[in-house]
């Protein structure tokens, strides 16, 4: 099976592969995005309370959990797209999932950073071996594997397969990350919102957190369209330096 | 850490929190603008050298 290239992608220098490899890397989603996490940065810190047990610290929670499911999302379409590749052999496909599994890397990078700053005033402790987070650092671990798996292998179609197949396994390890706290005894805490019953915070936290999560959202997409813009336009390089040494 | 009964004081791991969420959500933002730029570069020198 052959994989199927864009139809812009199949001349590199044709003008319709050249124009989309010079489109902007930012476009107004971006700043749509980066103004709603300003504003929920602002509300989150100036306009929301300060929970009465655990202090400031709480507020760790609109931009620990939001950042975990825009990984969530991102590491989704990392195996959506992989489905898609690996049925269809479309490269924009495999291209769309590099861009999600590089930015689902820096969100998961930001749920491990601001646990412990949460962990250290309320646990007592930056890290403990507890079954959420260790599965959270297992899944951080096979999102920059499938980047690093991305970059060593030379031929397209192959490393297009072999990442899919991971970025498939990796998002799998999804659920259980959501269903360790009530599968396994563990410290962290259980979900605040994501249940069957009503949440257990105040209205209030509640907008600010829906806010936060919409912003971070809206940023990964931002992010993951900047991320395979410029995907196509490395793509159409490559294709260059490729019909040069194959003219020599 | 508490002040007359009140809500603890962990303010400072919030700070400390939503400043490296900002910082790294930018610091990928610029990384991925200046890897675009280098490939821009080279994509108007490889235009220019084909043209001439």
């Amino acid at each position: 099976m052959t994989t199927r290239a864009l139809p812009d992608d199949a001349d590199a220098a044709s003008p319709a592969s050249m124009g989309a490899a010079s489109r902007p890397l930012f476009d107004w989603l971006f700043g749509v995005a980066v103004l709603a996490m300003v504003a929920a940065f602002v509300r989150a810190v100036y306009f929301t309370p300060i929970e009465a047990l655990q202090g400031a610290a709480q507020k760790i929670y609109y931009v620990h959990v939001s950042a975990a499911l825009s990984a969530y999302l991102a590491l989704g379409i990392v195996a959506l797209m992989s489905i898609v590749y690996l049925w269809l052999r479309d490269e924009r496909a495999d291209r769309l999932a590099e861009s999600a599994g590089e930015v689902a890397l820096v969100f998961l990078t930001a749920v491990l950073t601001t646990g412990p700053l949460w962990g250290k005033p309320i646990w007592g402790t930056w890290w403990t071996w507890d079954a959420r987070l260790t599965l959270t650092l297992f899944l951080w671990f096979l999102t920059a594997g499938y980047l690093v798996l991305r970059g060593a292998v030379d031929d397209p179609s192959m490393r297009a397969r072999y990442s899919a197949v991971i970025g498939i396994l990796a998002a799998l390890l999804i659920p259980f990350i959501h269903l360790s706290v009530y599968l396994f005894n563990t410290l962290h805490p259980k979900p605040i919102l994501l249940k069957p019953d009503k949440p257990s915070m105040p209205n209030e936290m509640v907008v600010t957190f829906v806010g936060f999560f919409i912003a971070c959202a809206l940023l990964c997409v931002a992010l993951i369209r900047a991320r395979y813009r410029y995907g196509v336009a490395r793509d159409v390089v490559r294709a260059m330096d490729a019909a040069e040494e194959g003219g020599e | 850490m508490l002040q007359g009964g009140g809500p603890p004081d962990t303010s400072a791991y919030y700070r400390i929190a939503y400043a490296w969420a900002a910082v790294l959500y930018a610091g990928y933002s610029i990384i991925l603008w200046t890897r675009a730029r280098r490939l821009r570069r080279r994509l108007a020198a490889r235009t220019r050298t084909a043209g001439s």
